[in-house]
């Protein structure tokens, strides 16, 4: 990473790391929204440099920078931050910062470990069959993302009501019912791009190869998360079901996002995915 | 000087027999406001009267005097023994009676700590105090300083934002369940008393599907009518276990009216649809064991009232915060209460000023009879400028030191040497001051 990159790197590290800790403290649900508002404002501004360091590497390489864990993972934590201010926009869903913050700086500052020089593409990489499919499934993991933190926090509500615990911070959380509501809204989203994703893929994988479907380890995993949010789409839309169960499904499905993002990629995958 | 004094009782220090004789009608109200105004001694007052205190707010000279004015007319309206009552009244004046207000008017005094209804009967009082004419600037400032801090406490603490009843933290509960009420239905088990106290909060909340179910179903119809809905027969409950999502149960019966195969059944057919139970029966109408079910939330009395014990402790915890708040806000009233006392001397010391002003140029001018119309203005404004100059500074600091401990002190040596004493005494400093009228006088 050069100079300039870095410390661009590093304000915006510092800036994510500032919303997440008005987030935190912001969590008392006292009606004054001053701190939540710095929070956000922070967020926006981290938000934004994060943009500029992605868009300066596109502008080094001619190229979007996807080709790397370090890359894919910034465009991840920058999907999840549009998701999350989008979701509070429309629905007026303030807890969720505090839930997805320590996440998203935890996502920008892992992948400064995974820092490498980027890698000016061979052709085959530079098909825009490949281009839309790496955005698409970046797009649907952070969607899920969010909504496996949304998961977690319906999983939240349920144990203090259960408990009969009525602290400050449930009452900063909004109802089961709401979360199940925003789960459900998230999923259906990503589901969709996950769908497009593994279209979009195979797509490519045909123009390169001469065949859709090769069983590479991602691929499979790839097919696995999506029977898992068919299933939860499926329980939730078809037979109407709600409640904790669900949330736990969806917290499943993110799962096998996690580990097909993380541990197929490093320890299962030699073929074309050995990249992303 | 003007003095602020505040009589009342209250649910501390009165029990309600006493508080109910010492509680305004309207039209007590009305005569007594118009006592004070007929009252000399009496500049400005203000009562607030609700069920669990009254209060009179007088500001007038600061001798004993307007205290037993209010006292008389106590004695005279509420046709009592004021002596009597004596032990129950508590009495402050100035800097205590004012942070009595503010403490009152933020819900710090209340009987529920931080409840928010006081505010409102504040306004009211001063109001109708207001519209009696017996407001002028002080309490025109007092009452909305304590209205704006009381304000501020609710917007920067969390002091009113839970529950501090039973009923209430029913609701309170139910809102974290479900996104809205008003498509929700309520099942009642049992038409008791109870159960439509916790009907009555639900509903005024927007619930508006109101199933009751009792073994006498007359007393079931009548309590389903006044909310709007319907009775069904005791034996259907089951049926409605899986239609409600929020259950009420209040029987009388000696064993458990629901049972943990029962919830569990009715479960199944909701298909993971969060139920909220609530038993407010002792003894307990719903085995406790089914709080184990999946997506049951189930509230008996105990865990009711254990919500609101923790709820008042978190409010007492608030209350500190609030405190620092009204502090904030008293010290700011103090300031603007003692500018005040001074606005008196700064007038006596203008007048003198000029008094003296004029005399030397009509003085001055006889002699300079040659000077022309422009040139006599000229010499006109020149005096003035000096004369403002030179009391430019002195004014800042008789306002600087109006807010210290002895400004008395200063003030007196300020008529001392400028020989003030007759001017700042002729100049009654409450009373010829304007009344606010509505324009402002109104507290939003």
């Amino acid at each position: 990473m050069s100079g300039t990159g870095l410390a661009l790197y590093i304000l915006t590290l510092c800036l994510y790391f500032a919303a997440a800790v008005v987030f935190l403290l912001d969590m008392t649900g006292a009606e004054n929204n001053n701190p939540f508002k710095t929070g956000r404002l922070l967020l926006i501004g981290g938000l934004m440099l994060l943009t500029l360091l992605i868009f300066s590497r596109s502008l080094t390489f001619r190229y979007l920078p996807l080709l790397t864990f370090h890359e894919t993972l910034l465009l991840l934590a920058w999907v999840a931050t549009l998701v999350v201010l989008a979701l509070e926009r429309a629905y007026q869903f303030k807890a969720v910062y505090s839930f997805m913050m320590p996440l998203l700086f935890l996502a920008l500052f892992l992948a400064l470990f995974f820092a490498a020089a980027g890698v000016n593409p061979a052709p085959e990489l530079r098909s825009g069959w490949l281009i839309s499919h790496i955005v698409s499934v970046i797009m649907a993991y952070g969607t899920f993302a969010v909504s496996f933190v949304v998961s977690i926090m319906y999983l939240v509500v349920d144990y203090y009501l259960k408990k009969k615990k009525i602290s400050s911070l449930l009452l900063g959380l909004p109802s089961l019912d709401s979360l199940d509501f925003y789960i459900y809204r998230l999923v259906t989203v990503g589901f969709f791009l996950l769908t497009v994703s593994i279209i979009l893929g195979a797509m490519w994988a045909n123009t390169v190869w001469g065949e859709f479907w090769r069983w590479e380890p991602k691929e499979i995993w790839a097919a696995v998360t999506w029977i898992i949010y068919a299933a939860y789409l499926h329980t939730r839309l078809l037979s109407g079901w709600q409640g904790r169960k669900v949330a736990l499904l969806n917290s499943f499905g993110f799962a096998t996002v996690l580990f097909n993002y993380v541990f197929v990629r490093f320890f299962l995958t030699g073929g074309m995915h050995r990249f992303f | 000087m003007t003095e602020i004094l505040v009589v009342g009782i209250n649910h501390k220090t009165a029990p309600v027999a006493l508080r109910e004789k010492l509680s305004f009608t309207d039209s007590q109200l009305a005569r007594s406001l118009a006592y004070c105004k007929e009252c000399s001694d009496v500049g400005e007052a203000v009562i607030l009267t609700t069920c669990n205190r009254t209060e009179i707010y007088a500001a007038g000279r600061e001798n004993n005097s307007c205290l037993e004015k209010v006292m008389s007319m106590l004695a005279e309206i509420k046709e009592i023994d004021t002596a009597a009552i004596r032990p129950s009244l508590y009495q402050f004046t100035q800097q205590e009676a004012v942070e009595h207000l503010f403490k009152v008017t933020a819900g710090l005094d209340s009987m529920i700590l931080g409840e928010t209804q006081i505010l409102g009967q504040v306004k009211e009082a001063y109001t109708k105090a207001n519209d009696a004419g017996c407001v002028n600037t002080v309490f025109h400032a007092l009452f909305r300083q304590a209205v704006t801090s009381a304000k501020r406490v609710q917007t920067e603490t969390a002091i009113n934002q839970n529950a501090a009843s039973v009923s209430y933290a029913a609701v309170e509960l139910a809102k974290k369940i479900f996104r809205r009420l008003d498509d929700r239905t309520v099942l009642v088990i049992g038409a008791g008393k109870m159960s439509e106290l916790a009907l009555r909060h639900l509903y005024d909340q927007g619930v508006k599907r109101v199933v009751v179910v009792n073994r006498t179903k007359s007393r079931a119809d009548k309590l389903a009518a006044c909310f709007g809905g319907f009775s069904e027969d005791y034996e259907n409950r089951q049926e409605w276990l899986v239609k409600a999502d929020i259950v009420i149960s209040s029987t009388g019966a000696p064993h458990f009216v629901l049972k943990k195969e029962e919830i569990a059944s009715a479960m199944r057919s909701r298909r993971g649809k969060p139920i909220f139970l609530i038993d407010i029966a002792v003894p307990r109408d719903i085995d406790p064991q089914v709080n184990s079910l999946e997506n049951v939330y189930l509230y008996d009395i105990d865990d009711l009232q254990a919500v609101v014990s923790a709820n008042m402790k978190e409010r007492e915890q608030e209350a500190k915060k609030a405190q620092v708040i009204l502090n904030e806000e008293i010290t700011a009233f103090q300031v603007w209460f003692k500018t005040q006392e001074v606005v008196p001397l700064i007038a006596a010391l203008r007048r003198k000023a000029e008094g003296i002003r004029q005399d030397e140029l009509t003085h001055s001018l006889q002699k300079l009879s040659a000077l022309s119309e422009k040139e006599k203005k000229y010499v006109d404004n020149l005096t003035r400028a000096i004369v403002n100059r030179i009391l430019r500074e002195p004014v800042l600091r008789i306002k600087e030191f109006a807010v210290e401990d002895n400004s008395q002190i200063y003030a007196a040596s300020l008529c001392h040497l400028f020989d003030l004493n007759e001017d700042v005494n002729s100049q009654p400093d409450w009373q010829e001051q304007p009344a606010v009228k509505d324009a402002e006088g109104g507290l939003s």
